[in-house]
Parts: C-alpha cells; sequence; structure tokens
C-alpha cells in the first residue's frame, strides 16, 4: 500500500531553560502507510510528541512527504488543510477551559460567518457517526471530566475527515470499556483507508491495536517492528511487553558508579495516604504512602505524567493535597508554609530550572538562596555568606569567572552544579537529617556533569540525607537507589529493592504491568 | 522574525553592560526623547536647539529658575524613590498620582481639624504620619491584585483607577464639606493655620520635606539597593531582588511574594504620601486644599525612576532633570507655544527611557537567511 506520509532524516532541537540543549528528534525515518496503525513508543522525552508536531510546526531539517507531496508545515491550520488531523496530548494547551465544546470545535472552520448552530449540531451528528457517548455541545470545557474532555479533543481530530490520523496519548483519561470503543473505531477508520499514528506508552495498548511499531530513545529510532514481527508480539503479550519494554528502556553502561552498601536508619519522610489534584483538577495522586529513610534513596520510577510531580510538589507544598499526611521528623508538615518545610531541613531538586535559579542574579545570589534567611534579625550576615559560597563553588568545582558574573553566563552544566551544590549542602537542625528531594537532577547534562551530580547524591545519602529521587531515566534510578517505588496513574504500584530486580522488571511496571516472577519481591502498598 | 533577506532575533544579554554602557544608553535615551518633541517645536516654526537651551539656562543657571526647579524636585524625588521599590519586584504602580493626592487630603484634615493653636513640633509630624498612612493604604490593594491570581486584576489597571477615587474625594471636599467660607466660592480649603505650615526657605517655594526626601533615598539605598560584595545589607532587599527576577524561583525557596509586594506598595505609597503632605502644607503656593495640586508628577514620577535605573543616586539626579524640564517649560509658554506641550515630555520620555531599559537587558541580532 501506498506511504500517506513518510519524513525522511528529520532533526529538531530544542533549548530549555538554563540553555539546555535537548535533542528531541535526532535524524529521524518514519513512514505511515494507508491503512494502518503505527503505534510510536518511547518513554517520556524520547520524541514522539516532537516527531508528530514536526507535521504543524517545521523540523530544522529534513524532508516530510504527505501523500508524496513535498511539504513544510508552518501551522496546525495548514496540516489541517492538508487532512492530518491530530489530538494533542496537553488538552490545557488545546482546549480553551472557558468555551464551549462547539465554540472548540468551531477554531477547526474556515471561512466567515459561520453560526455556532451549524456546529452544535455537526458536533452531535460527529458523536452519533463515531459511535461516542452524547455530549452537550453547549457546555463549558472546565465543566467536563478528563474523560470527557478528551474525547471532544479525539473528536476534533476526527471531525476534519482527515486522512492521517494522529492521537498523542489519546487513552490517559479514558476508562476500560471507553479505549475499548475508541479501538473498535480505530479498526474501522483504519479499513477505510486512512493512516493512523498513535503514541503511547501502554506497552499492551500498543501491541493490540497496532500493525507496525516504532519504537524511540533520546530522540532517535532504536526499532521499527514490522507487520510479521507485531503480529509475533500478538501472539504472547506478555512475551511482547517484555520485548517492547527491553526496547524503550535500552542499556546505559555510561556510568560506572558504586554504591557503598550503608544500612538505612530512622524513617526521615513519612507520607500517609496522600491525594493530590493537578492543575485541571484531577486527583492524579491516590492514596500514596511512602516513607524514606535516613542514608537511603528511594526512587519513584514511573512514566512522565503519573503523578510524580504532583507528589513532590505536595510534599514541599507548592501545592496543596487535598487529603491525607505528610510527616517529616516525626511532625506533620501538610500544606504548611513552604518556608516551613524548608527551614526543617527539606531541599528541593526540581526538574523545572526556571523554579531553582534566577538567571539575571549573580552566581552568589543563586547559591545563597536557601541560606539566607538563616542570618538573625532582617539582616544578612555579609561575611558568612561571601565565605559559604566561596566554599560551595571551590568544592563543587562551579567553574565560573567570579562569584559576581550573572548566573547566565554559564553553562548549562554549570547552572545545574550551582542548585546541586546548594542544595545538598545545607544542614539542617541536629539531631535530624536532610530530605532531598530531587526531580530529574540530570535532566539535559552532559555526561561529565551528569556523572557529577549521580556522585554527588550517593555521597550525600552515606552522609546520612534521606532522598527522593525521581527520575524517568531507569539507568539513574537502577544505579543510584537503594529501593525502587514505582508510580502509575497516581498510585504506587509496587516497591521492590533494586539488588532484587531487573531493569525490564521495572520497565514493564512503569507500563501498568507487575510481572509475575516477581510477584512475590513486590510488596503491593 | 524575518524581514525580507534578514532574520532578527531578540536575545537576552549574557554578559552584563558595564555602568558606563549603560548611562550611555540612558542618555541616548533621553536626547531621543527630547529629540522626539523637538518635532513638535520645529512644527510650530520654532529652533528646538535655541528652546531647550532656554529651558535649562532658566532652570538651572538663574537662581529664580533653580529655586522653582528645586520646589519642583521635592515631591519627584519623593514619589520617584517610593516607586522605585516595588518597581524593582516588579509590581508595576502606576498610580502613585492617587497615593500622592490622598496624602493630601490626610494632611490637610490634620492641619483643619487639630492644627489651630498646636505645638508646630507636635503637629507637622503628625500630618506626616497621617499622609504615609494613607498613602500606603491607598496603594496596599495593588499588592494583593498583583500577588492573588484568583482576583483577576492587574497592579497597572487596579493602581491607574484608584486615581480617579482620590480626585474625586478631594473635588467633593472642597467643594463640599471643607469649603471655605471666606474663599468667594471658589472650590478650596480654608488656609491651614499657621502652625501647621512647613517651614519653607524664606521668599521660596523649596521647604523642609527636601530633607526627609534625601533621608529617604539614602535609606533606600543603604538597606535595599546598596550591594556589598554581591550581596545586599536586609533579607528584604534580596527578596526584592530575587522575586523581582524571578517570583517562581522565589517562592519555591520559601519567599513570600505577597508579604514583599505588601512592603514594598506600602513604602511607594507611603512615600508618595509624604510628598503629598509635603507639597500641601509646605509649598506656599497651597497651605490650603486646591484642585491644582494634582499636577501629574505621581505619572511623571515613574518616568523619574526608570530613568534613575531604579537606583536612588540615579533617581535623585534624574529628579533634579525632570524638575528642571516642568520648571523650564514656562520658558516655552513664554515663547508662545502652549503649556500642554510640556505634558509632551512625560510621555516621550518615559517612552524612550523604558526601550532602554529593554536594550539594557536584551540585544537584536541581525542574520542573513541563507
Amino acid at each position: 500500500m501506498a506511504n500517506v506520509l513518510e519524513m525522511t532524516d528529520v532533526c529538531k532541537t530544542f533549548y530549555g531553560d538554563g540553555e539546555v540543549e535537548i535533542r528531541a528528534n535526532d535524524h529521524i525515518n518514519f513512514t505511515l502507510k494507508e491503512g494502518e496503525i503505527h503505534a510510536l513508543l518511547g518513554e517520556n522525552g524520547a520524541g514522539k510528541s516532537t516527531l508528530v508536531l514536526n507535521l504543524c510546526r517545521e523540523p530544522d531539517s529534513g524532508t516530510i512527504l504527505v501523500g508524496g507531496e513535498n511539504l513544510r508545515l508552518n501551522t496546525p491550520r495548514e496540516a489541517i488543510d492538508h487532512g492530518i488531523g491530530i489530538a494533542y496530548q496537553d488538552l490545557t494547551k488545546s482546549l480553551v477551559e472557558r468555551h464551549t465544546v462547539a465554540e472548540n470545535i468551531l477554531s477547526l472552520s474556515k471561512g466567515f460567518l459561520l453560526s455556532i448552530e451549524t456546529v452544535e449540531e455537526a458536533v452531535t451528528n460527529a458523536l452519533t457517526k463515531f459511535g461516542f457517548p452524547e455530549l452537550d455541545p453547549k457546555r463549558k470545557i472546565w465543566q467536563l471530566s478528563g474523560g470527557e474532555k478528551q474525547r471532544v479533543e479525539i473528536l476534533k481530530a476526527l471531525i476534519i475527515e482527515p486522512r492521517i490520523l494522529i492521537l498523542d496519548e489519546p487513552t490517559s483519561m479514558l476508562t476500560p470499556p471507553e479505549v475499548e470503543n475508541l479501538f473498535a473505531l480505530l479498526e474501522s477508520l483504519k479499513s477505510e483507508g486512512k493512516g493512523i499514528i498513535i503514541i503511547t506508552h501502554h506497552l499492551e495498548e500498543a501491541i493490540r491495536i497496532s500493525d507496525r511499531i516504532t519504537v524511540l530513545r533520546n530522540g532517535q529510532v532504536v526499532s521499527s517492528l514490522d507487520k510479521k514481527k507485531v503480529a509475533k508480539l500478538k501472539k504472547s503479550i506478555t512475551e511482547g511487553k517484555r520485548e517492547l519494554a527491553r526496547l524503550m528502556v535500552g542499556k546505559d553502561t555510561l556510568y560506572d558508579l558504586k554504591r557503598n552498601p550503608v544500612k538505612s536508619g530512622d524513617v526521615v519522610l513519612k507520607i500517609e495516604s496522600l491525594t493530590v489534584n493537578n492543575d485541571m483538577g484531577d486527583q492524579v495522586v491516590n492514596n500514596i504512602s511512602i516513607e524514606v529513610r535516613e542514608n537511603q534513596i528511594l526512587g519513584l520510577a514511573g512514566i512522565a505524567g503519573n503523578g510524580q510531580r504532583e507528589l513532590l510538589e505536595a510534599i514541599v507544598h507548592w501545592r496543596d493535597a487535598s487529603s491525607g499526611k505528610v510527616i517529616l521528623h516525626g511532625t506533620e508538615i501538610t500544606n504548611k508554609s513552604v518556608a516551613t518545610i524548608r527551614k526543617l531541613g527539606v531541599s528541593y531538586i526540581p526538574e523545572n530550572r526556571k523554579k531553582a535559579m534566577v538567571l539575571d542574579l549573580s552566581v552568589r545570589e543563586n547559591l545563597m538562596m536557601s541560606y539566607y534567611s538563616e542570618s538573625e534579625g532582617p539582616f544578612i550576615d555579609r561575611d558568612a555568606i561571601v565565605e559559604l559560597t566561596d566554599k560551595l563553588i571551590e568544592r563543587f568545582s562551579i567553574d565560573t569567572p567570579s562569584p559576581l558574573a550573572p548566573m547566565r553566563s554559564l553553562s548549562g552544566g554549570n547552572k545545574q552544579k550551582v542548585v546541586v551544590a546548594r542544595e545538598l549542602s545545607r544542614r539542617p537542625k541536629k539531631g535530624t537529617k536532610l530530605l532531598l528531594i530531587a526531580e530529574n537532577p540530570t535532566f539535559g547534562l552532559d555526561v561529565a556533569t551528569t556523572g557529577f551530580v549521580r556522585e554527588e547524591l550517593l555521597k550525600v545519602r552515606e552522609s546520612g540525607a534521606a532522598v527522593l529521587l525521581v527520575s524517568s531515566d531507569l539507568t539513574e534510578i537502577m544505579t543510584l537507589c537503594d529501593e525502587i517505588a514505582v508510580i502509575y496513574k497516581g498510585e504506587i504500584i509496587g516497591r521492590v529493592s533494586t539488588d532484587e530486580t531487573t531493569r525490564e522488571a521495572i520497565g514493564l511496571m512503569m507500563g501498568g504491568v507487575i510481572p509475575e516472577s516477581s510477584e512475590s519481591e513486590v510488596s503491593t502498598q | 522574525m524575518k524581514l525580507g533577506k534578514y532574520e532578527m532575533e531578540i536575545k537576552k544579554r549574557s554578559k552584563e553592560l558595564t555602568f558606563q554602557e549603560t548611562i550611555q544608553i540612558r542618555i541616548l535615551s533621553v536626547l531621543m526623547g527630547l529629540a522626539a518633541v523637538a518635532l513638535i517645536f520645529l512644527a510650530y516654526g520654532h529652533n528646538p536647539l535655541v528652546l531647550y537651551f532656554d529651558v535649562f539656562f532658566y532652570a538651572f543657571f538663574t537662581v529664580f529658575g533653580l529655586l522653582s526647579t528645586l520646589s519642583r524636585f521635592i515631591p519627584l524625588v519623593l514619589i520617584a524613590i517610593g516607586l522605585s521599590v516595588p518597581f524593582r519586584a516588579k509590581i508595576d504602580n502606576i498610580g502613585a498620582e492617587g497615593q500622592f493626592l490622598i496624602g493630601t487630603v490626610a494632611a490637610s484634615g490634620v492641619a483643619l481639624f487639630y492644627g489651630e493653636g498646636a505645638n508646630p513640633f507636635v503637629v507637622i509630624p503628625v500630618m506626616f504620619l497621617a499622609g504615609f498612612l494613607a498613602g500606603a493604604l491607598w496603594a496596599l490593594p495593588i499588592a494583593i491584585f498583583r500577588v492573588k491570581s484568583q482576583f483577576k486584576g492587574s497592579d497597572v489597571v487596579i493602581s491607574f483607577l484608584l486615581f480617579f477615587p482620590a480626585k474625586f474625594l478631594i473635588d467633593y471636599l472642597i467643594t463640599g464639606p471643607w469649603r471655605d467660607p471666606e474663599g468667594w466660592g471658589f472650590p478650596q480649603s480654608p488656609l491651614f493655620p499657621e502652625s501647621t505650615q512647613i517651614f519653607a526657605f524664606p521668599g521660596t517655594r523649596v521647604h523642609l520635606t527636601i530633607f526627609l526626601g534625601l533621608a529617604a533615598a539614602f535609606l533606600i539605598y543603604y538597606f535595599l539597593t546598596r550591594e556589598k560584595k554581591g550581596i545586599p545589607e536586609t533579607k528584604l532587599g534580596y527578596e526584592i531582588n530575587v522575586l523581582g527576577e524571578n517570583p517562581e524561583a522565589g517562592e519555591a525557596a520559601g519567599m513570600s511574594f505577597l508579604k514583599i509586594a505588601i512592603i514594598t506598595v506600602l513604602i511607594s505609597g507611603g512615600l508618595a504620601g509624604l510628598a503629598g503632605v509635603g507639597e500641601v502644607a509646605g509649598n506656599p503656593n497651597f497651605y490650603r486644599l486646591r484642585p491644582e495640586l494634582s499636577r501629574f508628577l505621581g505619572f511623571t514620577g515613574i518616568a523619574v525612576a526608570w530613568l534613575g535605573g531604579l537606583n536612588p543616586i540615579g533617581i535623585i539626579i534624574s529628579s533634579l532633570f525632570f524638575a528642571g524640564l516642568l520648571a523650564g517649560g514656562i520658558r516655552i509658554q513664554v515663547s508662545g507655544l502652549p503649556v500642554s506641550v510640556v505634558d509632551l515630555f512625560n510621555g516621550s520620555l518615559l517612552f524612550f527611557v523604558l526601550v532602554a531599559e529593554f536594550f539594557i537587558r536584551n540585544k537584536i541580532e541581525w542574520r542573513t537567511v541563507s
């Protein structure tokens, strides 16, 4: 069958906060045929969404053939005009919360003076045609549940009668029967000859629905499974999932770090049945209970978007917990002020670098951010801060011309070193140990700095600190952590000791499967 | 942005400009602002160079002109020093005019009802205190609307709109309850008792409030903006620096943006209130509440604060410059141009000063598209 979409040698690079260079797409080749479902698999940040977004936002280089025609599409509008329907992953960005369902769909229409009634009618018709449950097109988006929003988003892609349909994580908020309905719909669209790309990290779904599977890792294609291979996977889904999980997470032996055996001590952080909502008001952390002890690194493994960020933000109270308790050194700190929590000896390295540094201030002013409040009264103890910051710069070998150089002038790795130096060197009150929360601390860093940061995390663990590490990098989790808890859809679905598990087992659990072989080692909470 | 064969990109400067370079950019911006107004002079058939020379010669090199400059300098420096504090924390209080006016009302209230026969060493400080409190209170909503996003308000809009109730309150008072019974129907309050008039140097409109302005500048400089070894004197100064550049990072480290917003707008509202007290009770043109008190010095203060680089020492210099421009405006009037031309300086200079601020932080790179 003919290719409806051919992407050759596509590259796209992003520059993140703090001038982190991320090669989201690194010379990717990808084809989609008529009448097939092609799944794109990969960990968070592997470049799946970026790849399909090249269809409505020019890539840096590479060619894109749509139906044999060489195209450079710059806007979602042009993509629609060429028969490409995309249901985006981030609903907060693609749906206008304050508008109604019909008004959101109206944005796709061409021309002037369209009546909203026509669109409303079209929406109702389309809902019946595609077999979706009824939904009043007059309702505002913010009034809808997560699943309903997702259906509106899918409808937006379908209603333009596309020849290429792209669904980015279409099932994350659907219930199992809704997923079944969607899959039946996709099958029928496929038989009409449409090309469908489905992006997912649910391994089972990918195997069941797709004809071909392409696996991405770090912006590159690691494997492209043709029809025959996928058919083989379908025969034994458990085997297939194992195979895919292995491809997704890969093997990485770049860092040779040694985790010295240390006996873990008293409980530092205890979380009791914590529930947290995300920005859209959906409950994304469900009843989580975990403990982190002194001299221990607990890894929280999971595919991004399963509630990790919300959980961490609730611990340091950047976000309210809706129920449950956070207990630090035996004192409840749930929803206490950030300043109170930080003063009790909590350090945080957030993934969002913007929240950890002020680019327009000096290195010294960035380093003192977690220390200045220790001076007494309204004044800052200048001499103590100068001594401390000079020492931090030396000890963490931060490469800066002067402590007064603006943070902006540092390289990406050195910027992160400033944050790590600041957060790891805090000394809580006598008798208590530091709690360090690190969220993807090596994201976007070069090899040397990554190794450095990981070494420092191990050092702080040996000095007695309790570390809660969230990472979507399995290598990081496997090398650093004493224990691993796997979070999936807002719940801890397993907690295992690193020495008694394998990379593949963790990879599978991240996809929502508890492997039978290691069931005995899993203590479900 | 693409322009034909060229591509333009705005980038943040990774290297800070030297002090000299910043000064050069600022002076250039002032010259451009003056040049823009010069176009209007040209349209009226005047030689702008002659006119500008006239203005500045009068304002700084004649005794009468210099005294007139200094009398305008007093309210301007107080207002601008105050504004620089929330501006550093990226809180846009553009309503100093309202805070200034409410300060005049508070001072008038004290003067009219408790001033008769009172000890000036008691009643004048009380007037300043009342003016400070009234101005600060008037500014308070700005902080709350800026930080509490659920109110969906904007600091710019709120601060600007609060000017109107202050203005109307004065209009009401001087045509109603506080109207001067012996004023032949003029909308004004009775003359303040002598004990409440701030000492002015004889024969001038320069009053003791000038020292209050300089003291405020010194205090803000010493406690908030001065850095030694890259560290400000106080936690407040440091928190303003951090929150002004990146409120997210500051709050993540446990700082309270609401607290800093409240403190900074209270300082700026309070100082604008003090300026109001000085103007109504210190400037011999007034000594009573009159509609002419509102000469939009509060709005001029915005341009003054930015031109001074939000730095107290810079603001003293830029206040003198603007005060001179306003005082010298009389020469523009003499030359036959409408007096409102003077008001154009505000807008024109503010525009170019803000553009300069942008270029101090950013640079533009041009590339040819291959």
